[in-house]
């Protein structure tokens, strides 16, 4: 991705939409190898989301009603949370491998998983850009909150 | 409509922000975040923008597919009330979706951060380069 090269050395201005294509263009070339590598975070991600519905959902339900919010997927808003670690994984995984930066960082090596070349890296860094990442879904459920109180209140003015 | 426009650029925007900053803290371990707002200096509205197209994209998509989702599942179960078998296969059909949100969200941000940066893509695994 070459960055306009009429703009000064220090800023380099991003062009949208050559972005956004070579991005799914990339997606689309190496799709195959990035399924591999973001599989397993993907499953731990989607296993998260299950067992927090089974919380909610479950009879009888023992999910405190202060943990429950409408704005979130599952409607908890503790999936912000959970579900972060295993993105933040997922995407060192894939910005490793497009950087071609220690590429088996990460690899399961048991002998019983080790075929399925699955990976599995919880550190520092990532747990920071989990909370990061955390932080930004709690920022698009408040705004879904307000988006949706300020719907109520024009409404009820009627 | 219009709500829900702003609603998504207002979200695809502060998500493109931090999505940099915890690329540029995955890609090198101890860079501040300082730094990595500094690095997004004049291109804050274009991430947005950027962000915001890619995710109507693939919320059309997921729009498109969803009837298709919702009938696998349907035909292989289909009780009144949450289940978790119901609940499970649901997320077994969502799960290729779900990749394919998350793979594009951080190949976009690598793809940013190497545009900005110069810094990654040193081998021939990215996508041939646009003309800027």
């Amino acid at each position: 991705m070459e960055p306009a090269r009429h703009d000064s050395p220090k800023l380099r201005r991003l062009r949208v939409f050559n972005v956004v294509i070579t991005a799914l263009v990339y997606c689309a070339q190496n799709a195959g190898r990035l399924f591999v590598v973001a599989f397993f975070p993907c499953f731990l991600e989607a296993a998260s989301r299950l067992a927090l519905e089974w919380l909610i959902y479950r009879d009888p339900s023992d999910m405190p009603a202060l943990l429950v919010s409408h704005d979130f997927n599952p409607p908890t808003w503790l999936s912000a949370f959970a579900t972060a670690p295993w993105i933040a994984m997922a995407w060192a995984f894939v910005l490793r491998d497009m950087t071609d930066q220690d590429t088996y960082r990460g690899l399961i090596t048991a002998r019983i998983v080790r075929r399925a070349r699955l990976r599995f890296e919880l550190n520092r860094t990532i747990l920071l850009a989990a909370a990061i990442l955390a932080a930004d879904s709690l920022f698009a459920g408040l705004i879904k909150r307000v988006d949706r109180e300020i719907l109520y209140a024009v409404a009820s003015s009627y | 409509m219009l709500s829900q426009l702003i609603q998504t650029f207002l979200v695809a925007t502060v998500s493109a922000w931090l999505g940099v900053m915890a690329g540029r803290l995955l890609i090198q371990e101890g860079s501040g975040i300082l730094g990595a707002w500094r690095l997004m200096r004049g291109n804050r509205l274009r991430l947005g923008v950027i962000f915001f197209l890619l995710n109507i994209a693939l919320m059309g998509l997921d729009h498109v597919l969803d009837p298709a989702k919702a009938w696998m599942v349907r035909s292989l179960t289909n009780p009144l009330s949450w289940t978790l078998t119901e609940a499970t296969l649901r997320h077994v059909v969502d799960f290729p979706f779900g990749i394919l949100w998350i793979l594009t969200w951080s190949v976009t941000i690598g793809i940013v951060l190497d545009a900005l940066e110069g810094a990654p893509a040193q081998s021939g695994k990215t996508a041939t380069p646009l003309p800027a």
